[in-house]
């Protein structure tokens, strides 16, 4: 390779890394381009991978000069959410779940218990540092969403440094309620959720497809209960959802899901990218995997209307 | 500074970044989550993560509240790919349950917010129009793409571009400023 075309393809590879880090920065990116990106900072140490980000939040910032007050209930939470991240010298250390081997730890014992187990901690995370060095992203910094569903805000699990082996662990979280389960939740509480029969869109198929379509206006999302669909295979083909609106010329996408073998009824979440004003038929169709981006009524399988 | 408290592990700071910065994240939160559920969960999230990467904090880079913004943004927009989901902004505001006002402590972040604004009026339009959908209002790019009717492709173009620009314009009023001071201070530039 001739100087000239190594000096090009540095260029590209610099060019390519602020480009990510842009995307990074205002959108997000997907999974394999964070994978690319990290390959790009380990090629490029001396750059400083969070100054778009900054840049980026202190855009957001400008527009937040009147921000809303913490709701109460939610403050508390924080403030015992902080005492959980590091507990107080006279707070009792509070264990993970299956861990505790007694009562509350007096405030010496607590202190001189911390420092080892930080120690250590620490020791674990300069492993665990090592190990993902390669792959760094910022996914470091977030984590998997908990259930939802209650008034009081949720517990979430804390790192808390009084327990190492949570330190290099992924952070524990309560089950995530089914979609059937949401659902339920849905129709019980949601005073605007509407509930709309399925119908087959192919003549062939009446007899065999059945089910129904949960919608709400003011969560904006929904569920579709379908049974009798075909199983697909997902590298093949998969099942797209449309919310089709009134006042709106393209429908919108509600997302994808897969019909097992097996699978007799089906429960999946609708969810849609754009707000949704007032949709009158939502229909199924059969896509590429990852589905389509503009629909087609003749790859329509299922229709739910609204009367 | 707060932050260098927090990183410290003092109780009293960590009530006091509650105080200052809570609204200032809540906002964000309530911007880019799907319900308030979401949104108070993703700030307990957000306020955790201050916490463990408050000892990253780095003055000379940023004012806090904009370090506690990118950590804030960060997570919102990793739970919103991981949702892949875009929630209408307004109706959470109109229900929320405290009235809109002005933060109890007010964040001292008005220079650094005037001198970004001043910036991105230097943007192209399109560019700046982007920008302020995606980051002010917390829209995601499917929403900035239908909301403006543009492809997908093109609003990742002009929010590029224009952070890009964003980042030369603060590079060289930055290089201006280091200029002015050495001179004003009878020393030579090179």
């Amino acid at each position: 390779m001739t100087d000239a075309s190594m000096t090009d393809a540095s260029s590209a590879a610099e060019q390519r890394l602020l480009d990510l880090l842009a995307d990074r920065a205002v959108f997000g990116l997907e999974p394999a381009e964070e994978q690319e990106l990290a390959a790009l900072l380990a090629a490029h140490p001396n750059r400083d991978p969070d100054a778009l980000d900054r840049l980026a939040a202190a855009v957001a910032v400008t527009t937040a000069t009147a921000a809303p007050s913490l709701p109460r209930t939610l403050k508390t939470q924080l403030g015992e959410d902080a005492v959980r991240f590091a507990p107080r010298r006279s707070d009792p250390v509070i264990e993970p779940a299956g861990r505790r081997t007694g009562g509350p730890v007096s405030g010496r014992s607590s202190a001189r218990s911390s420092a080892q187990r930080m120690m250590v901690a620490g020791l674990l995370c300069t492993l665990a540092t090592l190990a993902c060095v390669v792959v760094a992203s910022r996914r470091d910094l977030s984590g998997g969403a908990a259930p939802r569903g209650s008034d009081r805000p949720k517990t979430v699990a804390i790192p808390t440094p009084a327990a190492p082996a949570e330190a290099a662990a992924p952070r524990m979280r309560k089950p995530a309620p089914t979609p059937a389960m949401l659902r339920d939740e849905m129709l019980a509480a949601v005073g605007d959720a509407l509930r709309l029969d399925c119908a087959a869109a192919v003549a062939a198929d009446d007899a065999k497809t059945s089910g129904d379509v949960v919608w709400s206006g003011s969560r904006q999302r929904g569920f579709l209960r379908i049974s009798g669909l075909a199983a697909n295979e997902p590298t093949e083909s998969q099942y797209q959802i449309w919310i089709v609106e009134g006042g709106r010329g393209r429908p919108v996408p509600g997302g994808v899901f897969d019909v097992g073998r097996e699978a007799g009824e089906v429960i999946v979440p609708i969810l849609p990218r754009v707000f949704v004003q007032g949709p009158t038929t939502f229909v199924v169709t059969v896509e590429k995997p990852g589905g389509a981006e503009d629909y087609s009524e003749e790859r329509s399988r299922v229709l739910a209307r609204a009367r | 500074m707060i932050l260098a408290r927090v990183a410290d592990r003092r109780h009293d700071a960590m009530e006091e970044c509650l105080s200052v910065y809570g609204g200032l994240v809540w906002s964000l939160a309530l911007k880019m989550t799907a319900t308030r559920e979401d949104a108070e969960e993703a700030v307990q999230e957000i306020f955790i993560d201050v916490w463990k990467y408050a000892g990253r904090f780095d003055p000379a880079r940023s004012s806090e509240a904009t370090f506690i913004a990118m950590i804030a943004r960060r997570r919102l927009v990793d739970r919103y790919r991981r949702q892949a989901w875009r929630p209408p902004c307004s109706r959470l505001e109109e229900n929320a349950e405290m009235p809109l006002t002005a933060t109890a402590n007010p964040i001292d972040v008005h220079d650094e917010a005037e001198h970004v604004r001043r910036l991105m009026g230097l943007l192209r339009p399109e560019e700046r129009q982007v920008l302020e959908m995606a980051l002010g209002e917390g829209l995601s790019q499917a929403a900035v793409s239908e909301r403006l009717g543009m492809p997908l492709g093109t609003v990742k173009s002009h929010a590029r571009r224009g952070l890009l620009r964003l980042r030369e314009l603060a590079a060289q009023t930055t290089a201006s400023a280091a200029t002015s001071a050495v001179v004003s201070k009878g020393g030579k530039t090179t």
